[in-house]
C-alpha cells in the first residue's frame, strides 16, 4: 500500500523543498493511522489471528488443552468423514441456513419496502421490527420455549382451534419440529436487523428514477423489479453474505432453546465444536471440525462474491 | 515514507515491550518467596480452588481446620465458577497458573487432568490409607497403579422418601430391600392412593432425567460384575450399551403411566429435584446424598415444606444384590499441581492427605457433606446436623451400600458420557427407539478410536 503511494508520489514533479513537507505529512498520517487501528488490531492479532493460525496446526493433533498437542497426521480428518454426529450437525446447519436465509431476506426486504413508503406510524413500526434484535437471547429463548410447549403453549392452543388438539406439532420435543421452531425464532429475531440495513439501502435510491419510470408508464411491480432490485444489489449482496455467515455459525439459539436435542435433531456445527472441545476436552478434533466449518463459510462466501462480480459486469 | 517513520515506531514498540517486561518482572518479584515457594519467614502459603464459597462452606472450613494444626502452612482459597469449574481450571492449568491444590469435581474429567502430567503423583500419600476400609473410594483414583488425587467427600445415590406422604396414603416406607419391580409396584399403588390422601397434583416419584446418570449410572453399577472397578470398566468401555435397556424400559413405562414427570416436561420446564421433592410434588426421589444437608436447611428456612423424610438403599435390578445394595457416586477429591515449587508441593500433599483422613472427615461432615472417610465417628458428626433423619436405616445406608463409580476412568470417558447423554435425550423424549439410539451412540463411540481395546490396551 505505502509502496504504491510512494511510487505514485514520485511521479509527481514536485519542488524539492515541498517534498520533505509532503513526507512529514505522510509520516504523520501513517503514524496516526497505525495508532488509531492499534487498539483494535492488537486485540484482533492476539485474540483472533494467532488462535486461528494455530487452529490449522491443532487440527492435525490430539490435544486435551493440557500438555502439548501431539501430531497425529490425518487421523482427525479421517475420523471426521465417518463421524455421524458431524454429518448430522452439517445437515442441520445447512437445513437451518437454507430455510432461514431466504425467509429472513424476503421478510426483511418486504418490511423495508413497506416501511419505506409513507404509511402512518412508520417510525413506530420500524422500532417494533427492530425490537427482537436488541432483546437478550436467553430471555427470548425462554419465552419462546414456553410458547412452544406442546400442551400448555400459546402456539399449540391457537393451532388446536384449526387442526384439533391431537394434530398439533410437538415443537421442541419432536425431532421433526424442533428445527422449524428454531428457524421461526431465528427469523423473528434477525428480520429487524436486516430490515434496517435494507431500509438504509432503499433510501439511497434517487426518487427521480421512480418519477421517470412513472412518466414512462411503469407500474409498481415493474418499478420494483427494474429500479429497486438493481439499485439494491450492493446492499443485498452485503446482507446476504453476512446473513449466510451468521446462519452457518448459529449457536446461541439452539444452545439455549434445545441444547442440540432432542437427540441430535438441532445439533449445529458450532455447537458440536463447543461440545467436542469443552465437554470432551478433545481440542484437537474440535479444531478439525471448526476448520471444516471455516472452509464451508469460505466456499459459500467465495461463490457469492464470484456471482456478484459476474452480475455487475 | 515508512523508513523515516520506522525508528519512531520501533521506539514505540520497544517502549511498550519494556513496560510489559517490567510489569511481569514486578509480578514475579513481589511475592517475596524463595525458589522452593517458602515465604521469607519460613512459612508456606498454598492456594486452593473452590466454588460458590458463600454457600459451600467445606473449602474454607477444611482450610481453616488444617491451619489450626499446621501453624506453618497458610491456605488461600480462590473462587471458581461452579458451572464452568473444569473449563476455568483447564485454562489455568494449561497456562501454568493453577492453584497448588484443586478439587476434582467428579471422575468424568479426572483422566484428562491426570494423563498429560498436570497432576502430582500422590501414590505415597494414598499408600497410608491402602488398608483402611473407611476410605474405600480412594481406589477410584488409581490409573496404571498411580494415584493423582485423594477423595475428601463422597456421594452415593439413595432413595429419598417423604414419610408424611407415604403414611397418609397408607403405603409402607421403603425398607431397603426393594427391587425396581417393587418400586414400580409401589409407585402404581401411590398413584391410586395419593389423591385420596389429599395430594392431588403429586406424582408418586420424580426421576431427574436431566442427569444422565439417572438411569445410566444405575444400570452400569448394578450390572457390573464383581466389587472392583474392573467389571464396571469392562462394561462401560466395551462399546456396547445394551446394558442400559432394562432401566430405560422401566423409565419409559413409568413416564407413560404418569408415575413421574416426563422427560420432555423436565427438560423444557427445567424442573429442579429440590422443588419437586421439597414442595411435596413427589413422594419418592432417587438422588445423591448431597441433597440431605440442603434439604434440612431448606426445611428450616421455609424454602421447602415441613415433612418427615428419610433415605433408603436404592432399589436393585436383581434380588441377589439386595443385601449389599449397589449404588453409584463419584468421590470428590483434591489434586496437587505438578508444577508447584517443592515446599508448596510438600505442604499441599500434606493438606490433601489430611483432608482425606479422619480429621478432614470430621470437618467435612460438620459442613453437612458426606466425608469420603466413612468411619462411624464421621457419620455421627454428619447426622448430628439438625433436620437430618435420625432413623437407623437412613444412617446405615451409606455404610451398607456398595458405591460404584458414576464415571469409570479412562481416555474415552468424556466421549462415551457425551454420546450416551444424547442417546438419553432421544430415548426419553421418545424421538428414537432405545435400540436405535444406543446403536447410534455405540457407532459414534467406536468411531473415535478411543476405546481401550482399540488402543491396544
Amino acid at each position: 500500500m505505502s509502496d504504491h503511494q510512494h511510487s505514485a508520489a514520485a511521479q509527481i514533479p514536485a519542488p524539492r523543498d515541498n517534498s520533505s513537507h509532503v513526507n512529514k505529512l505522510r509520516n504523520r498520517n501513517i503514524r496516526n493511522g497505525l495508532l488509531f487501528i492499534a487498539p483494535n488490531f492488537i486485540g484482533f492479532f492476539l485474540l483472533v489471528l494467532i488462535p486461528v493460525v494455530t487452529l490449522f496446526y491443532t487440527s492435525f493433533t490430539k490435544w486435551s488443552a493440557l500438555g502439548d498437542p501431539q501430531f497425529n497426521g490425518i487421523w482427525n480428518w479421517r475420523r471426521l468423514f465417518t463421524d455421524e454426529n458431524f454429518w448430522d450437525a452439517l445437515t442441520n446447519t445447512l437445513y437451518y441456513a437454507i430455510i432461514h436465509i431466504p425467509l429472513t431476506l424476503a421478510l426483511a426486504f418486504g418490511l423495508a419496502v413497506l416501511l419505506n413508503s409513507k404509511i402512518k406510524g412508520r417510525a413506530f413500526f420500524r422500532t417494533v421490527a427492530f425490537f427482537p434484535y436488541v432483546t437478550a437471547i436467553v430471555a427470548v429463548a425462554q419465552v419462546w420455549s414456553m410458547m412452544f410447549d406442546p400442551k400448555a403453549g400459546l402456539i399449540n392452543q391457537f393451532l388446536a382451534l384449526f387442526v384439533g388438539a391431537d394434530n398439533v406439532p410437538g415443537w421442541l420435543s419432536s425431532t421433526t419440529w424442533a428445527m422449524p421452531a428454531v428457524i421461526i425464532v431465528g427469523t423473528w429475531r434477525e428480520v429487524g436487523y436486516f430490515m434496517i440495513l435494507l431500509l438504509a439501502g432503499l433510501q439511497t435510491i434517487p426518487a427521480e428514477l421512480y418519477e421517470a419510470a412513472k412518466v414512462d408508464g411503469a407500474n409498481a411491480w415493474q418499478r420494483f423489479w427494474n429500479i429497486t432490485v438493481p439499485c439494491m444489489r450492493p446492499t443485498l449482496f452485503f446482507t446476504t453474505v453476512t446473513l449466510t455467515i451468521t446462519s452457518l455459525k448459529i449457536l446461541d439459539l439452539t444452545l439455549v432453546m434445545t441444547n442440540g436435542g432432542p437427540g441430535t435433531s438441532t445439533l449445529v456445527l458450532a455447537q458440536y465444536v463447543y461440545r467436542v472441545a469443552f465437554e470432551r476436552a478433545d481440542f484437537g478434533y474440535a479444531s478439525t471440525v471448526s476448520l471444516a466449518l471455516f472452509f464451508i463459510c469460505l466456499a459459500v462466501t467465495l461463490v457469492q462474491f464470484w456471482y456478484n462480480n459476474a452480475k455487475e459486469k | 515514507m515508512l523508513n523515516k517513520a520506522m525508528p519512531r515506531l520501533k521506539r514505540l514498540i520497544a517502549a511498550v515491550g519494556a513496560c510489559a517486561a517490567a510489569l511481569s518482572l514486578a509480578a514475579c518479584g513481589s511475592n517475596g518467596t524463595s525458589a522452593d515457594g517458602r515465604n521469607a519467614d519460613g512459612t508456606v502459603t498454598i492456594s486452593m480452588a473452590g466454588w460458590i464459597l458463600a454457600t459451600r462452606p467445606e473449602f474454607q472450613a477444611l482450610a481453616t481446620g488444617f491451619e489450626k494444626t499446621h501453624s506453618n502452612i497458610h491456605i488461600d482459597v480462590k473462587e471458581y465458577s461452579a458451572d464452568d469449574y473444569d473449563k476455568q481450571l483447564i485454562a489455568d492449568l494449561s497456562a501454568g497458573k493453577a492453584p497448588d491444590v484443586f478439587p476434582m469435581k467428579n471422575l468424568k474429567m479426572y483422566y484428562t487432568y491426570a494423563s498429560p502430567g498436570a497432576l502430582a503423583d500422590l501414590s505415597d500419600a494414598a499408600a497410608k490409607y491402602s488398608d483402611d476400609s473407611n476410605l474405600a473410594v480412594a481406589k477410584d483414583y488409581v490409573i496404571d497403579g498411580k494415584t493423582y488425587a485423594l477423595p475428601y467427600r463422597v456421594d452415593a445415590t439413595v432413595l429419598y422418601y417423604n414419610k408424611t406422604m407415604l403414611d397418609k396414603a397408607g403405603v409402607d416406607v421403603p425398607d431397603g430391600t426393594w427391587t425396581w419391580d417393587d418400586y414400580l409396584r409401589i409407585c402404581r399403588e401411590l398413584k391410586k392412593k395419593l389423591p385420596a390422601a389429599g395430594y392431588k397434583d403429586a406424582y408418586p416419584t420424580y426421576h431427574h432425567t436431566s442427569f444422565q446418570a439417572i438411569p445410566q449410572a444405575i444400570a452400569l453399577a448394578q450390572q457390573a460384575k464383581g466389587s472392583g472397578v474392573a467389571g464396571q470398566n469392562d462394561l462401560f468401555f466395551s462399546g456396547n450399551y445394551d446394558y442400559l435397556k432394562p432401566m430405560y424400559k422401566l423409565f419409559l413405562t413409568m413416564q407413560h403411566e404418569g408415575l413421574t414427570l416426563s422427560y420432555n416436561t423436565v427438560s423444557s420446564s427445567k424442573t429442579t429435584y429440590q422443588s419437586q421433592f421439597g414442595t411435596q410434588k413427589a413422594a419418592l426421589l432417587p438422588m445423591g446424598t448431597w441433597f440431605m444437608g440442603p434439604l434440612a436447611d431448606q426445611q428450616a428456612s421455609g424454602d421447602a415444606d415441613k415433612f418427615e423424610w428419610g433415605v433408603a438403599a436404592l432399589p436393585q435390578l436383581s434380588k441377589a444384590t439386595v443385601k449389599a445394595p449397589v449404588t453409584y457416586g463419584d468421590p470428590t477429591g483434591f489434586a496437587v499441581a505438578a508444577n508447584s515449587p517443592s515446599a508448596k508441593m510438600k505442604a499441599a500433599k500434606e493438606f490433601v492427605a489430611w483432608a482425606a483422613g479422619p480429621e478432614g472427615a470430621k470437618v467435612t461432615a460438620q459442613t453437612g457433606s458426606v466425608p469420603a472417610y466413612l468411619s462411624n465417628a464421621a457419620l455421627d458428626t454428619f447426622f448430628a446436623k439438625k433436620g437430618l433423619p435420625s432413623d437407623k436405616q437412613s444412617r446405615e445406608v451409606l455404610r451398607t451400600s456398595v458405591i460404584k463409580q458414576e464415571n469409570p476412568v479412562g481416555e474415552a470417558t468424556q466421549v462415551i458420557q457425551d454420546e450416551l447423554n444424547m442417546a438419553q435425550s432421544s430415548i426419553l423424549s421418545e424421538t428414537k427407539s432405545t435400540d436405535e439410539a444406543l446403536a447410534k451412540a455405540s457407532h459414534a463411540i467406536v468411531n473415535t478410536g478411543l476405546l481401550p481395546s482399540q488402543q491396544g490396551k
